[in-house]
């Protein structure tokens, strides 16, 4: 009977550290300090080296990123048993950051011809390792390689006449690094409910624990399943561009006044294509 | 006058009206790019078209007012680009193949959501009762146009 109450003890204390671990703390504790102000780098974003303990997610982040330029080199990773402390110097924080920047843009652009035009830039996209997400009409969105998408808009500039530009970066970096630990914190939780539960003999206790762990599972797989959707869209940047024909703007006066010689209303395009 | 006279007079008379018909009979006459065909060969009308169906249309008009070239040249510009919108590409003076000048416009729109370019030249023949404008209308497609109007440009040089 003794030993109950130092069974709940230690159960709400795993509990307590997972609803209490302190995201900002943690992060400058894991060595990933940063500059909150948000940054736009103006080159491709290299992705830095996540680590996680379950290498499904891992890998899902990773695997993008390999068709990134050749990172700087990444900062040593968290270790949630022995976070790292920051550095005095905050300078040096912040260049252990590596940015995850989600970028998305929108293009206006006038082309020789349409079709042909917008064959030409698909291909591009596909070759480049894109792809093509939808098209309605004359406009396409499509996912491009992150290092690649503002090598698209200058190919885009040199390709046709770009009437409209329009480019979004969301910094994600700290989002990311929040989720990876608390993900982290959880995963370690589970893991010591896991164990409590093997050892524990009272059925209330093994329903209490069962209960928790069943929470922290969902947490987990949502957090997971975040952590995928950021690392898409990091590694995939999303661009749509409306594509224009190189004509003037339609006929701005359907309803002309004839002219006064008859047959100077006999010429023109209408008349040829109409009446030949 | 004598009757030898009457019969010269009678003979010139006969002469000027077998010219003066003559030249309202003539049958349009252009030596197309080799890509077109001629379908249609009137006396007031020439068609021809290529596979793509890029269109030549040869017409004549009677004009018993004798505008100048430049007052039709005005005319026409004028209701073709802001009358209609059309863009107006170039401009160059041309001669026919009876050595008449004429301008020569190229013009560009958009119909049914697709760029069309013109190639419309105009021509005065002067005549003794009205003067004929002819017109030589090339029209097609942007890519089809540019690819065939050197060739066209020189046929309008063969127009009699």
């Amino acid at each position: 009977m003794r030993a109950l109450p130092i069974f709940h003890l230690t159960l709400l204390t795993l509990v307590g550290s997972v609803g209490c671990a302190s995201v900002s703390s943690d992060v400058a504790s894991a060595g990933y300090g940063y500059a909150e102000e948000s940054r736009m780098a103006e080159s491709a974003p290299a992705m830095a080296p996540m680590t996680f303990d379950d290498d499904t997610i891992a890998g899902d982040l990773m695997a993008p990123s390999k068709s990134f330029a050749p990172p700087p080199p990444p900062p040593e990773p968290p270790s949630p048993q022995a976070p790292t402390l920051p550095t005095a110097d905050p300078e040096k924080n912040v260049e252990a950051a590596k940015r995850l920047v989600i970028y998305t843009g929108s293009v206006a652009t006038i082309v020789p011809q349409l079709e042909p035009g917008l064959a030409t830039f698909v291909a591009k996209i596909s070759a480049d390792g894109g792809y093509l997400q939808n098209r309605n009409g004359n406009s396409v969105t499509v996912r491009v390689p992150a290092n690649s998408f503002f090598a698209t808009i200058e190919w885009l500039r040199k390709n046709g006449q770009v009437t409209d530009e329009n480019v979004n970066a969301v910094d994600v970096t700290k989002r990311v690094f929040d989720l990876e630990l608390r993900l982290q914190t959880a995963d370690a939780s589970r893991t010591r409910l896991l164990k409590l539960l093997d050892s524990a003999t009272k059925m209330e206790d093994i329903l209490k624990i069962e209960a928790e762990v069943r929470r922290l599972t969902d947490e987990i797989e949502g957090m997971k399943g975040e952590l995928r959707n950021l690392g898409d869209q990091i590694a995939f940047s999303t661009l749509t561009v409306n594509f224009f024909a190189d004509a003037p703007p339609p006929n701005p006066y359907p309803q002309r006044t004839r002219s006064r010689f008859e047959w100077v209303n006999q010429v023109g395009v209408e008349q040829v294509l109409g009446s030949f | 006058m004598n009757n030898i006279t009457m019969v010269r007079m009678l003979t010139a008379a006969v002469l000027v009206v077998a010219a003066v018909g003559g030249t309202g009979c003539a049958t349009l006459q252009m030596d197309v790019p080799d890509r077109f065909l001629v379908i249609e060969e009137e006396g007031d009308s020439l068609k021809a078209m290529t596979p793509e169906e890029s269109k030549i249309w040869v017409r004549d008009f009677d004009d018993d007012t004798f505008g100048s070239l430049t007052f039709w040249r005005d005319a026409v510009k004028g209701d073709l680009l802001k009358g209609r919108g059309y863009t107006l590409i170039e401009e160059t003076n041309v001669k026919d193949g009876l050595g008449n000048d004429g301008i020569a416009l190229v013009v560009e729109t958009t119909l049914s959501g697709r760029p069309v370019k013109e190639l419309l030249a105009v021509f005065i023949v002067p005549g003794w009762f009205s003067n004929t404008i002819r017109v030589a209308e090339f029209v097609a497609d942007k890519a089809a146009f540019d690819s065939e109007v050197a060739g066209v440009k020189t046929s309008l040089s063969t127009l009699r």
